[in-house]
C-alpha cells in the first residue's frame, strides 16, 4: 500500500469539503493508497505523520500564512515522492493572495483596527504571521489542481493521476496542470462561434440585467473566460454569473491579467474605434475599475505583476 | 551616478521603425541606452512582452506605431495597442509601478525628428524615475 | 505582569473546521484555559479597493463550509449600499439557498459530530467510525445525506461552494418548476433519512434520560446573553430583528434596524488569538466573564424566539423547552437538540417556499435605487449571527469592511466555558501526571457543542482539522517546554 497524506494549510474549508465529496472515485484510490493523514476524514495526529518516513503522495490544500504552516509544508514535502497542490489557494495563492501587496502587519492592523478594546500581554505561543504564500512558492509540486474549489472534473483527473502513479511508479511530464488545456471560451455554450466576440463597452455587474444566453463580454460584462483554463465546464456561467477566473491562466506560468487585457484590447468597441478615437476609448476604459481584484482575484501571488512589484521593492533578482 | 536607464523600444516597422531608420540616415542622434526592436505592427505587442521586458531588466518601455485613425498598415493594430497600453499602465499603477515607464507614441515614417525628441524625452523621464529594481543609487 | 505557566492542550482541536488549540495558562491567582484560533487570512483588508457588487463572490471565500451564508450576508449588505430592494422572487431564491445552507451544515454536524459525541458518552473515541461499528445503518443514512446535498446544491447553485448568484437587488438566476420538482424529490429523501437520525437521537439521548443526566453537569452551563434574529417573535434565519436576552430570559434589546448591531456587540483584541473576542457592549469587556459574553447559534436562537414555524418543528421545539425545564436553556449540550429542531424547521420552510408561485414568477433583479455609503447585512448562518458591514466611496469601491462571524462571537463563550474546567485539568496534571479521560471528554464535548467553524472566525484566524469526527490531540507542556503528557 502506498501512503497518502492530505494537509490543510490556510484554507477556507472548501477544498477539504470538495475532496471529501468526490465519493466512489476515492474508493478506487484507496485500493492503492492508505490515508496516513487527513484531519477531516480520519483520526490520525500530526505526530503519527511525523513518524512516517516516506509519503508517496502528499496533497496540500490552501496557502501558507504562518510560520507553523511554512515549516510543516517544507518538512512534509521533503519526504514526499509526489506532491500535489490542491485548490487555487495552494496553486496560485487564491483570494487571500490579494493581500500579498501588503505586509502581514498592515493586514493584521486593518483586521483588528475595528476593535473597541485592546488587551496587551503575552501571545501564548500564537504562531507568527509570515508574508502570505502559495504552496507552490514553498516547493515545486508535481501535480497542480486548480479551482476554488476544484471541480469534480479536476478531482477526477487528480485521482486518475494518483492511480496511474501507483501503477507505473512515475509521473511523466511534470508538472501536470489539471483541467483541460483550452480556454473556457472554447467550448462555452454562449460562445457565438460563427462570429468574433465583440465588446460593446464596459459595464459593471450591477449595471445591467444579465441576459442568460449571450456571451458576457458581448454584454459588456467582464468574464475571465478567454484567459481562464477550462477546469469546470463553465459552472458559474451556467448559473448566469460571469467567470471570475478561479481556474487560473491557460498554462502553468501564464498570467491571467496580461492575457485578459490583451483580449479586451482586441475586442472592445472594435467597430467604433475610428470614430471614438483615443479620447472615446479612454472614457470607456476608465469604467474598468480594480484591475487587481478583477484580473488577478485568484492569482495575484503568482502573477508577473506581483514579481514586478517585488522587483520594484528590490526584493527580486 | 553611473546608472544608465535601460530602455526597450518596440517600433512598428511601417512607421516608427522606418522613422528610426531615417533618423540614422539623417545622422540624428538619440540616446544609445535604447534597444529598438522592430515589430510588424503595434497590434502585435502582447502586454506580456512589455512586462517581461521589465522583469528582464528594462527600466522603461517605449512603443512607437502609426498614427490613428488611418495609418496602421493592418487597419487598427494601433487602436489595439492603445487600449492595451492604457490598461497596462493602470494596472502597473495599482501595484505601485510608475505608469510613466511605459509610453506609447504615434510616429510616422516622416517624423524622424519627433522620434528623436520622444526617445530623448523618455530617456530623461526614466532617468528621473530611477532604476526599476530596488536601490535608487 | 504576573508569572504564568503555559500548557498547550488539544493541539490541534480536531472535528472542528480550521486550526485551533487550547492553551492552559496558570498564574498566581488564576487558572484559565484559552481557546486559541491560529490562522489569519485578512479578508477585511483584501476587501478594500474591490468593486462592491462583486464582494459576495469574494467574501464567500471566508468559509467553504458555509460559503452561501457569507455570499448572502454580503449580498444583503450590498443591497443596502446600492439602495436596492431585492425583488420578491429573488428574496425567495435567496431564502431557499439559506435554508439549504443551514440544513446542510446542521445535518453534517448533527450526524457526524453531535450524535457520536453524545451517544458514545463515556468512551474516549467518540467519532463516526465508532458509531459505524455500532450502528452501520445509521451512518449509512448520514452518508447518504451528503451525496444528496451534493446533487441538490450543484443543481440549484451551480457549484457546491463559492459559486455566485447574488447581485445587488436580486439574483442572476431563478429556478424553474422542473428543477424544483427534482430538488423536492431529493429533499424528500433527505427528510426520510433525517427521520432515522431523529428517532435514534430521541431514543438514545432524550428518552433514555442521558441528556438530562449530562446536562446536570455544571461545566456545560453558560449563563450569558443570547442573541438571534426574530421575526414577529418567531425564529428567523434570513431577515429579522436582532433580539438580545439576558441569562434570565429577559429581552434587553430588540433592534429592527440591524445596522445598529454595534450598539450590542463590541470587539476586543487579545494578543494570544487571531480572532477577536466580541462582547456585550453595554456590559463592558470582562475577560472570560459570563456577564459580558454573548452566545449565538442554534441554542441562542431557540432561546430568543417565542415560536418556531413549521408544524413538526414547533412540536419539537415545545418538547425541547419542556424537557430542559423552560427557557432560557443555558446548558450547551442542548445545542444538539436545538440543531435538530432547526433541521426540521428548514425542511418544512423549504417545502413552503417551493410551493409558492412567486418562486417562479417575476423579476430576478431590481436595478434601480440610489446608492448610499454604507451597507450592513445580517443573517443567521448555521452557527449564528453573521454580519457583513461595508463602506464604499462614490464610485462604489469598498473603502472598509468589517465581518463578524458567529464563531468569532462565540469565541468568548467557548473561552468562558473552558474556564470552568481548566482548574480541574491542571489539578489533575499536577497530582496524577495526566488529565482524566473524563475531563478531556468534557472539554471536547464542550467545544464540539459550539460547532466552531474556525475558518469563519479565521477570516481572521484559522484552526486546523475539520468538521468531522476525529479525536483531540492533547498536549501538556511544562513552562520549560518539556512535554509532560500527551494523548
Ligand atoms: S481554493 Fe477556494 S475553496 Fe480552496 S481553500 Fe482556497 S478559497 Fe477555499
Ligand atoms: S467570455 Fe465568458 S461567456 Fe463569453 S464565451 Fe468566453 S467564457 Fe463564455
Ligand atoms: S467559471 Fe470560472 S470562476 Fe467559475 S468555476 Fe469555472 S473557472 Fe472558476
Ligand atoms: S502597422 Fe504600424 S501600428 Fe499597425
Amino acid at each position: 500500500m502506498l501512503k497518502l497524506a492530505v494537509i490543510p494549510g490556510a484554507i477556507c474549508g472548501g477544498c477539504d469539503v470538495a475532496l471529501a465529496s468526490v465519493g466512489e472515485k476515492l474508493l478506487d484510490v484507496l485500493k492503492y493508497y492508505e490515508i496516513v493523514y487527513w484531519p477531516i476524514a480520519i483520526d490520525r495526529k500530526l505526530s503519527d505523520l511525523e513518524a512516517v518516513e516516506e509519503i508517496d503522495a502528499l496533497i496540500y490544500m490552501g496557502g501558507v500564512s504562518t510560520s507553523e504552516e511554512y515549516e510543516l509544508a517544507r518538512k512534509l514535502s521533503s519526504k514526499s515522492r509526489v506532491k500535489v497542490a490542491l485548490g487555487t489557494c495552494s496553486v496560485y495563492g487564491g483570494i487571500p493572495g490579494l493581500n500579498s501587496l501588503s505586509s502581514p502587519l498592515e493586514v493584521y492592523k486593518v483586521n483588528m483596527g475595528k476593535s473597541d478594546h485592546w488587551i496587551q500581554g503575552d501571545s501564548l505561543g500564537l504562531p507568527q504571521l509570515i508574508p502570505y504564500m502559495a504552496y507552490t512558492d514553498v516547493v515545486e509540486p508535481d501535480i497542480l489542481a486548480p479551482g476554488c474549489p476544484p471541480s469534480g472534473k479536476v478531482l477526477d483527473q487528480l485521482l486518475e493521476q494518483l492511480i496511474e502513479y501507483a501503477v507505473k511508479g512515475e509521473i511523466e511530464h511534470k508538472p501536470i496542470l489539471l483541467g483541460d488545456p483550452e480556454s473556457l471560451c472554447n467550448k462555452c455554450p454562449r460562445n457565438p462561434k460563427t462570429t468574433k466576440i465583440k465588446m460593446p463597452g464596459i459595464y459593471r455587474l450591477h449595471e445591467v440585467e444579465l441576459d442568460d444566453k449571450k456571451c458576457f463580454l458581448e454584454q459588456g460584462i467582464l468574464c475571465m473566460g478567454p484567459a481562464t483554463r477550462n477546469i469546470c465546464d463553465h459552472s458559474c456561467i451556467k448559473t448566469n454569473y460571469p467567470c471570475t477566473g478561479c481556474g487560473g491562466p491557460l498554462e502553468w506560468g501564464g498570467d491571467s491579467g496580461v492575457s485578459m487585457i490583451s483580449s479586451i484590447g482586441s475586442i472592445l468597441l472594435v467597430d467604433s474605434e475610428k470614430s471614438l478615437l483615443e479620447p472615446g476609448l479612454t472614457r470607456e476604459i476608465d469604467k474598468l475599475r480594480d484591475y487587481i481584484g478583477t484580473f488577478y482575484r485568484y492569482t495575484l501571488r503568482k502573477s508577473m505583476l506581483y514579481k514586478l512589484r517585488e522587483l520594484k521593492k528590490g526584493g527580486l533578482k | 551616478m553611473s546608472w544608465r536607464p535601460r530602455i526597450i523600444a518596440f517600433f512598428c516597422k511601417w512607421c516608427a521603425g522606418s522613422a528610426a531608420e531615417t533618423a540614422g540616415v539623417m545622422r540624428l542622434r538619440y540616446d544609445p541606452n535604447i534597444v529598438p526592436i522592430i515589430v510588424p505592427c503595434t497590434g502585435r505587442i502582447d502586454p506580456q512582452l512589455v512586462v517581461s521586458a521589465f522583469l528582464n531588466g528594462a527600466d522603461g518601455v517605449l512603443i512607437g506605431g502609426c498614427h490613428t485613425p488611418n495609418d496602421c498598415h493592418y487597419s487598427s493594430g494601433n487602436f489595439k495597442a492603445f487600449k492595451r497600453v492604457y490598461m497596462l499602465r493602470k494596472m502597473l499603477a495599482e501595484v505601485g509601478v510608475e505608469p510613466e515607464r511605459v509610453r506609447l507614441e504615434w510616429i510616422s515614417a516622416t517624423e524622424a525628428p519627433k522620434l528623436v525628441r520622444v526617445v530623448n524625452e523618455f530617456v530623461e523621464e526614466v532617468r528621473r524615475l530611477g532604476p526599476m529594481g530596488g536601490s535608487r543609487a | 505582569m504576573s508569572e504564568y505557566r503555559l500548557y498547550r492542550v488539544l493541539d490541534p482541536v480536531t472535528l472542528v473546521e480550521g486550526v485551533a488549540r487550547v492553551v492552559i495558562v496558570t498564574g498566581d491567582r488564576d487558572i484559565r484555559a484559552v481557546y486559541q484560533i491560529m490562522e489569519f487570512r485578512g479578508f477585511e483588508k483584501l476587501a478594500i479597493g474591490r468593486k462592491m457588487e462583486e464582494l459576495p463572490r469574494i467574501m464567500s471565500a471566508i468559509c467553504g463550509v458555509c460559503s452561501w451564508s457569507h455570499h448572502l450576508a454580503s449580498g444583503k449588505a450590498i443591497d443596502v449600499v446600492f439602495g436596492r430592494r431585492p425583488t420578491p422572487r429573488s428574496t425567495l431564491v435567496r431564502k431557499l439557498v439559506n435554508y439549504i445552507q443551514v440544513l446542510d451544515s446542521h445535518l453534517l454536524h448533527f450526524a457526524f459530530i453531535g450524535l457520536p459525541d453524545v451517544t458514545l458518552w463515556g468512551e474516549m473515541q467518540r467519532d463516526i467510525s465508532k458509531l459505524l461499528a455500532k450502528n452501520p445503518g445509521l451512518v449509512e443514512a448520514a452518508l447518504k445525506t451528503r451525496s444528496l446535498f451534493k446533487v441538490l446544491e450543484k443543481k440549484l447553485v451551480g457549484k457546491i461552494q463559492h459559486g455566485g448568484f447574488v447581485v445587488p437587488g436580486g439574483v442572476t438566476r431563478g429556478f424553474n418548476r422542473d428543477e424544483i420538482a427534482e430538488a423536492e424529490k431529493i429533499l424528500g429523501e433527505i427528510s426520510d433519512l433525517t427521520m432515522k437520525l431523529h428517532e435514534f437521537f430521541k431514543d438514545r439521548v432524550v428518552y433514555s434520560g442521558l441528556l438530562r443526566k449530562l446536562a446536570e453537569r455544571g461545566e456545560f452551563d453558560l449563563k450569558a446573553y443570547n442573541l438571534g434574529l426574530v421575526s414577529g417573535g418567531d425564529l428567523e434565519l434570513y431577515d429579522g430583528a436582532l433580539r438580545l436576552i439576558d441569562s434570565k430570559g429577559r429581552v434587553v434589546a430588540e433592534i429592527a434596524d440591524n445596522s445598529k448591531y454595534s450598539d450590542l456587540i463590541g470587539e476586543a483584541t487579545v494578543p494570544w488569538n487571531y480572532a477577536t473576542l466580541p462582547y456585550y457592549k453595554q456590559a463592558g469587556f470582562k475577560l472570560f466573564s459570563e456577564e459580558s459574553t454573548i452566545l449565538v447559534g442554534p441554542l441562542a436562537r431557540i432561546n430568543v424566539s417565542s415560536r418556531v414555524r413549521g408544524e413538526k418543528a414547533s412540536l419539537e421545539y415545545g418538547e425541547l423547552v419542556e424537557y430542559a425545564g423552560g427557557k432560557p436553556i443555558s446548558n450547551l449540550l442542548y445545542a444538539h437538540w436545538a440543531r435538530l429542531v432547526e433541521i426540521i424547521h428548514c425542511i418544512e420552510m423549504m417545502r413552503e417556499i417551493m410551493d409558492k408561485p412567486e418562486l417562479y414568477e417575476g423579476g430576478l433583479v431590481n436595478i434601480t435605487g440610489s446608492p448610499v455609503e454604507r451597507g450592513i447585512g445580517v443573517l443567521e448562518a448555521p452557527r449564528g449571527i453573521l454580519i457583513h458591514d461595508y463602506t464604499g466611496n462614490g464610485e462604489l469601491i469598498a473603502t472598509s469592511a468589517r465581518v463578524i462571524t458567529p464563531t468569532t462571537i462565540n469565541n468568548m463563550a467557548i473561552n468562558t466555558n473552558l474556564t470552568k474546567v481548566s482548574g480541574r485539568l491542571v489539578e489533575e496534571i499536577r497530582s496524577k501526571g495526566e488529565p482524566s479521560r473524563e475531563t478531556i471528554a468534557i472539554m471536547e464535548s464542550m467545544i464540539r457543542a459550539y460547532d466552531p467553524c474556525n475558518s469563519c472566525a479565521t477570516h481572521v484566524l484559522r484552526i486546523n482539522g475539520h468538521s468531522q469526527p476525529v479525536s483531540f490531540t492533547l498536549m501538556v507542556v511544562s513552562e520549560e517546554g518539556e512535554v509532560l503528557w500527551w494523548g
